[in-house]
């Protein structure tokens, strides 16, 4: 009955797609005759004034400098602030969520992010990097990538999120191994004034934040931020843990239900001082979330299990332009961050914890050379002096590790951007990273970009990029079941990509992509029967052919679409079998509808996974999400206001979770909630 | 689910005007679709000698060299300005750009520029660019892109020679001014 049903799910969903995008093709040709003005939006139709504040779509995070998407040596996809107004993001994870090919998992603790095919349960989003206006956010404990509510930023300060595709160790060094996450901050002057905006929601949530941004005619710009942030969360049940259950854990209780125990909350801020080329910026966040899912073996129903991360930075950049087109950029930057989990094993609690501190400089320089080149070189050191990880019992005080590390690393890096002919550009970079922990590891990218044809432009890409072991993987450790791995190195992958992107005109472009990585060393915790002790080992492989397609077509009206859709295997090529989590279709619609013009708009989401494999060898069902915001402003922008419904037809569907949440296997996502949220500019 | 999904669709059928430049909800535009909206826009502030003006009821301009995305000045046919229609070619010869009004040079043209402003002579071609310079080596009107945003410079001297008048508007919106400005209009 299941097989069925979820057959017919698929083909319904397929179908319902596929009728979409014929429809949006459709109306592309009705509209694009119907019009005077074929353009997205007629730019004839302005002053010349008016002309002059618009500007071009560019990236930065692709080769480190700014240049237009259709140049960059990588698959780009840009969401802007509009966006995330329009479609009612709430964290990075909903950004994230509707990229092509991303996906996203929840174990209501933290959210995890999958990118082609690969999102194994346990792992921490070690394998993309997240920057933010350049700085990396991934901590020096576990490199891990926040993408949940403990992201250090609120997503009203951000401008746009930059998503580069593919290996980026070349320029990034380790993490980049997916891809680079770029968030860029809103410029103060866009604030123009104080903004206060409140938030309410299901499930007890609310948010405040108060923003303040200033612009001097010559003198600095300055941009403050707080955000407070409070959840009561979900009362959930799990049939796992209901004593009514024959088969229920023995920590059953409550009658499965964790009361109390889904809560979320942080406070965050964020300041950026901005002056000729100088940049000061700090960011900061603590956030507290309940662990209602009695992981590790702890106690069910106990609001006392929960894990608090804070993390900072403090980040200081000058850049500066000389004459010819050179831009040095150099850069300083303290950063730390602390975890603390609190665990209850039959009323004992079990601290855990981790400390780290990390600073550094790097420098940067971009320049011509030779009328043809555009080369970047760069060279980044930094000290890792605490790296401490901590675990005791509280009473009787049982202390099982106390260890203190420090690292240093530094890497030098360099890219050329040859134009071969004027439709031929060629990219070829390198960067050596030597880390005091493992040793050195080189990761060279190579990019055609070519024109074969007006408006079309093809890419094909080669790169190897590596991820570094954390110092979590490397030195956590409670003997005898857990111990540690000093010897571990890095993961290395080898990416092949073949892009083919295509600008219709009457603003109608499309993407195609076919891309095949093989992924070695892989570092994965492994179970000893003979011991009985875990440890991580460089031990696994993993392979993955994907396909994907875009479609993206906008109005002059203000209405804006954009069709998805991803196709990934992703195996382990020993057995040949599919990793566990690894969707094989993934497909998104985005939709802007204004109702009225300029003042109201509708927008529309709809997400669909296919099955995916959980840890014990279950596979969850396939799904079709629906989300709905209704996003108003006032005149002069002085307010606005939207209206959210999330997951509009109350889908049940469940994500995978990690051998950690035993019993439990996956975990039910929520049902339908909704969002109110208004802003005000004083 | 479907039904609800198609008559979303259908819903926001409405083709509509055009909208606001202060709202950047549409996605940002390409570089050369908002160059060649630049491009029509100079063409308001410019004057053309009057014998030039009595040469017939169309506005010819003339793209010379390889622009990429030329299909956005295509985008400029038929369109009327000031009672002109304008008229989009690609030219293979330097030596056909005097029956042009409006001349734009590609950046493949860096190495004959003096070449072809020279077979230019005087004649009233509004000769416009977007490679580094231009303008200081002759041409009349050159765009460039400063923070992701169009920007440009003039050549007062060139276009004086040509006895093409740039309206004091077009002059003050612009970011550098070659050759001396005549006093007022």
């Amino acid at each position: 009955m299941e097989m069925k049903r979820y057959q017919q799910t698929i083909r319904r969903t397929a179908s319902c797609l596929l009728i979409a995008c014929a429809t949006i093709m459709l109306m592309a040709g009705v509209l694009s005759a119907e019009e005077t003005a074929p353009e997205g939006r007629d730019l004839k139709k302005l002053s010349i004034e008016e002309l002059m504040e618009i500007e071009v779509q560019t990236v930065v995070s692709a080769s480190r400098y700014r240049q237009k998407v259709s140049e960059a040596p990588a698959s780009v996809t840009i969401i802007t602030a509009r966006d995330i107004q329009k479609f009612g993001y709430r964290t990075l994870a909903d950004i994230l969520r509707s990229v092509r090919g991303f996906y996203t998992t929840y174990d209501r603790n933290y959210q995890y992010l999958g990118v082609r095919g690969f999102g194994r349960p346990g792992d921490n989003n070690t394998r993309i990097l997240l920057l933010v206006d350049g700085h990396r956010v991934n901590d020096a404990i576990y490199d891990s990538a926040a993408i949940g509510t403990e992201f250090v930023l609120d997503v009203d300060l951000i401008e746009r999120v930059e998503v580069s595709r593919g290996p980026g160790s070349s320029l990034y060094g380790s993490n980049a191994f997916f891809a680079v996450v770029n968030v860029i901050t809103r410029r103060a002057k866009d604030i123009g004034g104080i903004e206060l905006s409140a938030e309410g929601g299901s499930q007890g949530t609310y948010k405040g934040r108060l923003s303040y941004g200033a612009a001097g005619k010559n003198g600095p710009d300055v941009l403050l931020s707080a955000t407070g942030f409070t959840s009561a969360g979900d009362r959930l049940y799990f049939p796992a843990y209901d004593p009514g259950n024959p088969l229920a854990d023995p920590r059953a209780g409550n009658g499965g239900y964790a009361d109390n125990s889904d809560y979320d909350r942080f406070g965050s801020a964020y300041a950026k001082y901005e002056v000729g080329g100088l940049q000061l910026a700090g960011a900061y966040i603590e956030r507290t979330k309940g662990i209602p899912t009695a992981s590790y073996g702890t106690d069910f129903n106990e609001p006392g299990n929960r894990t608090t991360d804070s993390r900072g930075y403090v980040d200081l950049q000058y850049s500066s332009r000389f004459t010819g087109g050179a831009e040095l950029t150099l850069r300083t930057y303290y950063d730390w961050y602390r975890y603390d989990g609190d665990y209850l094993y039959a009323g004992t609690v079990n601290k855990d914890r981790a400390v780290a501190s990390w600073y550094g400089g790097d420098i940067r320089l971009t320049t011509r050379l030779l009328n043809a080149h555009h080369v970047i070189i760069g060279s980044e050191y930094e000290v890792r002096d605490r790296q401490n990880q901590y675990n005791a019992d509280v009473s009787p005080p049982v202390v099982y590790l106390d260890d203190h590390r420090s690292s240093t690393k530094w890497a030098v890096y360099a890219q050329d951007e040859i134009a071969v002919s004027p439709i031929f550009l060629l990219y070829a970079g390198i960067r050596y990273d030597k880390t005091s922990t493992f040793g050195g590891t080189t990761n060279p990218r190579i990019a055609a970009v070519i024109k074969p044809i007006e408006n079309g432009t093809l890419k094909l890409l080669y790169g190897k990029a590596f991820r570094a072991p954390t110092v979590y993987e490397l030195y956590y450790a409670a003997p005898p079941q857990v111990l540690n791995n000093p010897t571990l190195q890095p993961e290395q992958i080898d990416t092949y990509e073949l892009v083919y992107e295509h600008d219709f005109g009457n603003g109608l472009r499309a993407s195609a992509s076919r891309y095949r990585y093989s992924i070695r060393n892989l570092i994965t915790q492994t179970y000893e029967p003979s011991s009985g002790a875990t440890s991580f080992r460089n031990q696994e492989r993993a392979e993955a052919d994907g396909t994907e397609l875009e479609v993206q077509k906008s109005w002059s009206s203000g209405a804006d679409s954009r069709l998805s859709y991803a196709y990934q295997k992703a195996v382990d090529p020993k057995t040949g079998e599919l990793l566990t989590n690894a969707p094989k279709h993934l497909a998104k619609l985005n939709l802007v509808v204004p109702i009225i013009k300029e003042r109201f708009f509708a927008g529309i989401e709809e997400q669909y996974t296919s099955p995916r494999t959980t840890v014990a060898g279950q596979k969850t069902e396939s799904f079709a999400v629906t989300n709905l915001t209704l996003f108003g402003r006032g005149p002069q922008r002085r307010v606005e206001a939207s209206f959210s419904i999330y997951n509009v037809f109350n889908k049940k569907y469940a994500d995978p979770v990690s051998g950690d949440l035993a019993p439990l296997d996956s975990i039910q996502q929520d049902g339908r909630t909704f969002r109110v949220k208004l802003t005000y500019v004083f | 689910m479907v039904m609800v999904f198609l008559a979303m669709l259908l819903a926001f059928q409405v083709p509509g005007e055009n909208g606001h430049a202060a709202d950047r909800n549409a996605s940002a535009p390409a570089e050369y679709q908002l160059k060649a909206a630049f491009v029509y826009n100079f063409i308001k502030f410019v004057e053309w000698p009057s014998a030039e003006r009595l040469a017939g009821d169309t506005l010819r301009i003339c793209l010379l060299g390889e622009v990429p995305t030329a299909a956005s000045f295509d985008d400029l046919n038929g369109q009327e300005v000031l009672g002109r229609r304008l008229s989009v070619t690609m030219l293979k010869l330097p030596q056909e750009a005097r029956s042009c009004q409006v001349l734009f040079l590609a950046a493949t043209q860096t190495a004959r520029l003096t070449e072809v402003l020279a077979i230019l002579g005087g004649a009233p071609v509004l000769t416009i660019g977007d490679t580094e310079g231009y303008a200081k080596r002759g041409v009349m009107i050159n765009m460039f892109l400063e923070n992701k945003r169009v920007r440009f410079e003039i050549n007062a001297e060139t276009a004086r020679s040509a006895e093409l008048r740039i309206s004091t508007k077009l002059l003050k919106l612009a970011s550098r001014v070659y050759g001396a400005v005549p006093g007022g209009e």
